[in-house]
């Protein structure tokens, strides 16, 4: 990956290429191997480069032979050897490098190019000729991408601390906040940010002389199960697949690692790199607190796999000192702390030489993994006989390690789990828990805040945002496609994802999101999915014999990192200033009153519980971030 | 006085409000949504230390402890018994 800034449009050479000089300087973390802006007519393009691909021919922008086209890209493009060979009779390539693919493919599909790539990728490409440029993001939101309007013409970059560097003042926007509150992302094209949006995955957008704008869709998730598949066929399909997205994401010039969470994915992916005949170095976390711990099964996979093992272990000291700087490259508020051992443990990757590392992300959105998609099948039958005393209970299995278990009453279950029981058509039907216990933290939002969040209708909004046409689709494709377009772009590849690891210049690669597997997964009879309550059904068979059965068999564990535990400890007693009465005045953002009530609630030890935990981080994280990003009034 | 004291708790510690008017002492916490089911592990812990009892699981139900009225009257009927 690197990072991508410019300006779109007319602009002024004595100050918009100092400018974009300044927003590019703001993404060395990204890109530390080489920088360059480039001014051309009607446009200023920047780049901070991650050198993987090409080392030596393979700097931006890239130009076409007469020089009407010119690409800035953040990303990879893995299939460009294939695109190469198709294009090369006709397109007189001058480098060895993907960007210049996005030339020539540009140069004879025009816009439509984009359907031809398999990668991840951030693209601002400007055409001379056509006096228009595109800003074009990869299919799931792997690669960021943002943009807003300064009078006729647009500033674009990878970050937005690059946009505030380029002289755009940072408000929080609400909508984006109320938002974030229930999903854990803001509906894009929204952010957090008034004024700023973000290239939605699977969207470009064109921007015309004159500062004309349109968007457009090339692609989205489609769930199109064909019941009668047989699943043999499917696990034979499935592994070719997986297969050679595997072995075009070992595409590099730079030795690729592979991270290893001791769960199912991570351990598949290292299946296929064993098989493909890869260097096996992997890294993982561990925790001193075995609630959040996985090592033993780590280095199970280690030993079973003979792969050069590194563990980091990931202190609540750490976690302290490093908060701010995780908001920092997370750039927005944290409900948890989990994003920074995550920055540890790519700061380990890069200090071991590596730029590149395969992960499992993604595998449990397409093939149905998540606890939530689960709970969203167990609320839909409870749905057809609300009264059942039996069919909530259903609900202590998928959940044996919460606490409230021990309470000896299924009213209990019912008050945690029946909120809009049955309301089973609504289009978030399937995150109505999950938001209505984020949403807790509304109530420490300032009154007026609260009052304009609360007011918000996030169905009316998400329908809007996602199209409606996915309110026809089953609860289960339902609860995944929403994860898909919210959560997983939002927070799983963002601030766990890219903003972690390129804080550290490494770049994440995902076979799991490769579109060809997405696809696949989405002709899928659901069955193959979740199988009665059996996450991830067909990725479990096509493992088996090929990992060891205490992972196979063992339950998913959601990954987590201590919160008020690892923020409240010694080595970070500066850090509660934060949340001082100045400083929650200064801001205007949180009530004073109960933030007081919650630092009393902690300080005592008695804040324990998940909530508390959420609480605390946000409220933490939220003034960090309005210290470091809004211009306050 | 347990009563009070329960209060001041709820008050402070689930709702981070220091008005007595936001909980009347009838208020169900799960319809008012103040405490959820994990929340009320937490009060059955307050419960043992305050008032020196010590709550068998099949006494964890809503008609003992679904609001202040409720956990007073059932903590009176288990310090008589």
């Amino acid at each position: 990956m690197c990072g991508i800034a410019g300006i779109i449009g007319e602009y002024d050479p004595n100050v918009d290429s100092g400018r974009v000089r300044a927003m590019i300087g703001q993404l060395q973390h990204r890109g530390p191997d080489h920088f360059r802006v480039c001014e051309r007519e009607s446009a200023v393009l920047g780049h901070a480069r991650l050198s993987i691909i090409d080392l030596e021919t393979g700097d931006q922008p890239v130009f076409s032979r007469d020089g009407a086209i010119a690409v800035v890209f953040n990303g990879e493009i893995y299939n460009y050897l294939e695109l190469r060979r198709e294009l090369l009779p006709d397109y007189p390539f001058y480098t060895e490098s993907d960007t210049e693919v996005i030339v020539a493919l540009y140069e004879r599909y025009g816009i439509d190019f984009v359907e031809h790539l398999n990668g991840q990728f951030a693209i601002c490409l400007h055409d001379r000729r056509q006096q228009r440029s595109y800003l074009i993001r990869d299919r799931v939101g792997i690669a960021p991408l943002y943009y807003c309007r300064e009078s006729n013409r647009v500033l674009f970059a990878s970050e937005v601390k690059a946009l505030k560097a380029g002289g755009v003042a940072l408000q929080m926007d609400v909508e984006g906040l109320g938002d974030y509150v229930h999903l854990w992302a803001p509906l894009s094209p929204g952010t957090l940010y008034r004024g700023i949006s973000e290239v939605p995955p699977g969207c470009w957008v064109e921007v015309k002389q004159g500062g004309e704008m349109r968007s457009e869709r090339y692609w989205n998730y489609a769930y199109r199960p064909e019941n009668d598949a047989d699943l043999e066929e499917r696990i034979e399909e499935l592994d070719a697949l997986l297969q050679d997205a595997v072995r075009i994401r070992l595409r590099a010039d730079v030795p690729v690692a592979a991270y290893l969470s001791g769960g199912l994915d991570s351990s598949i992916i290292l299946s296929y790199l064993l098989r493909i005949g890869a260097d096996l170095e992997t890294f993982s976390l561990s925790f001193a607190d075995a609630a959040f711990d996985e090592s033993a099964f780590q280095r199970e996979v280690a030993a079973h796999f003979s792969t050069r093992h590194n563990e980091v272990l990931a202190r609540n000291e750490q976690i302290a000192s490093g908060f701010t700087g995780t908001v920092w490259h997370a750039e927005s508020p944290l409900f948890r702390t989990s994003p920074a051992p995550m920055k540890l443990l790519s700061g380990q990757v890069h200090g071991s030489g590596y730029k590149v590392v395969l992960t499992g992300e993604g595998a449990d959105e397409v093939f149905g993994g998540y606890d939530l998609f689960k709970e969203a099948r167990i609320r839909e039958f409870w749905s057809r006989s609300p009264q059942s005393r039996c069919r909530p209970a259903l609900l202590r299995r998928l959940y044996p390690y919460l606490d409230f278990n021990r309470l000896n009453s299924t009213a209990y279950l019912k008050n945690a789990f029946g909120h809009q029981l049955e309301q089973t058509g609504r289009l978030l039907y399937g995150h109505a828990i999950r938001m209505k216990t984020t949403s807790a933290v509304i109530d420490f939002l300032h009154p007026d805040l609260r009052e304009t969040i609360r007011g918000m209708d996030i169905e009316e909004r998400a329908v809007k945002r996602l199209g409606a046409e996915a309110l026809a689709l089953p609860v289960f494709n339902r609860a995944q496609y929403v994860e898909a377009r919210t959560l997983m772009p939002g927070y799983i590849l963002s601030s766990q994802g890219d903003r972690m690891l390129m804080a550290n210049s490494v770049e994440g690669r995902y076979p799991f999101l490769d579109h060809r597997v997405i696809e696949f997964a989405g002709r899928l009879p659901n069955r193959y999915k979740m199988h009665g309550l059996k996450e991830k059904f067909i990725l479990k068979k096509l493992a088996a014999g090929r990992l060891p059965r205490s992972v196979l068999d063992r339950p998913k564990q959601p990954y987590r990192a201590p919160d008020i535990d690892a923020l409240t400890c010694a080595a970070n007693s500066d850090l509660l200033d934060c949340l001082s009465p100045h400083a929650i005045r200064r801001h205007g953002v949180l009530d004073e009153g109960k933030i007081a009530l919650l630092l009393k609630k902690v300080r005592s030890g008695r804040a324990n519980s998940v909530k508390d935990n959420m609480m605390f981080t946000t409220a933490l994280s939220t003034q960090i971030w309005m210290d470091q990003f809004i211009t306050t009034h | 006085m347990l009563k009070d004291t329960l209060r001041q708790y709820i008050l402070e510690n689930f709702l981070f409000s220091d008005n007595p008017s936001d909980l009347a002492d009838d208020d169900s916490f799960m319809e008012k949504e103040i405490i959820d089911s994990t929340g009320i592990l937490e009060v059955i812990e307050f419960l043992e230390e305050e008032a020196g009892i010590t709550i068998e699981d099949e006494e964890m139900v809503p008609e003992n402890l679904d609001s202040v009225n409720r956990i007073v009257r059932f903590v009176e009927r288990k310090q008589q018994g």
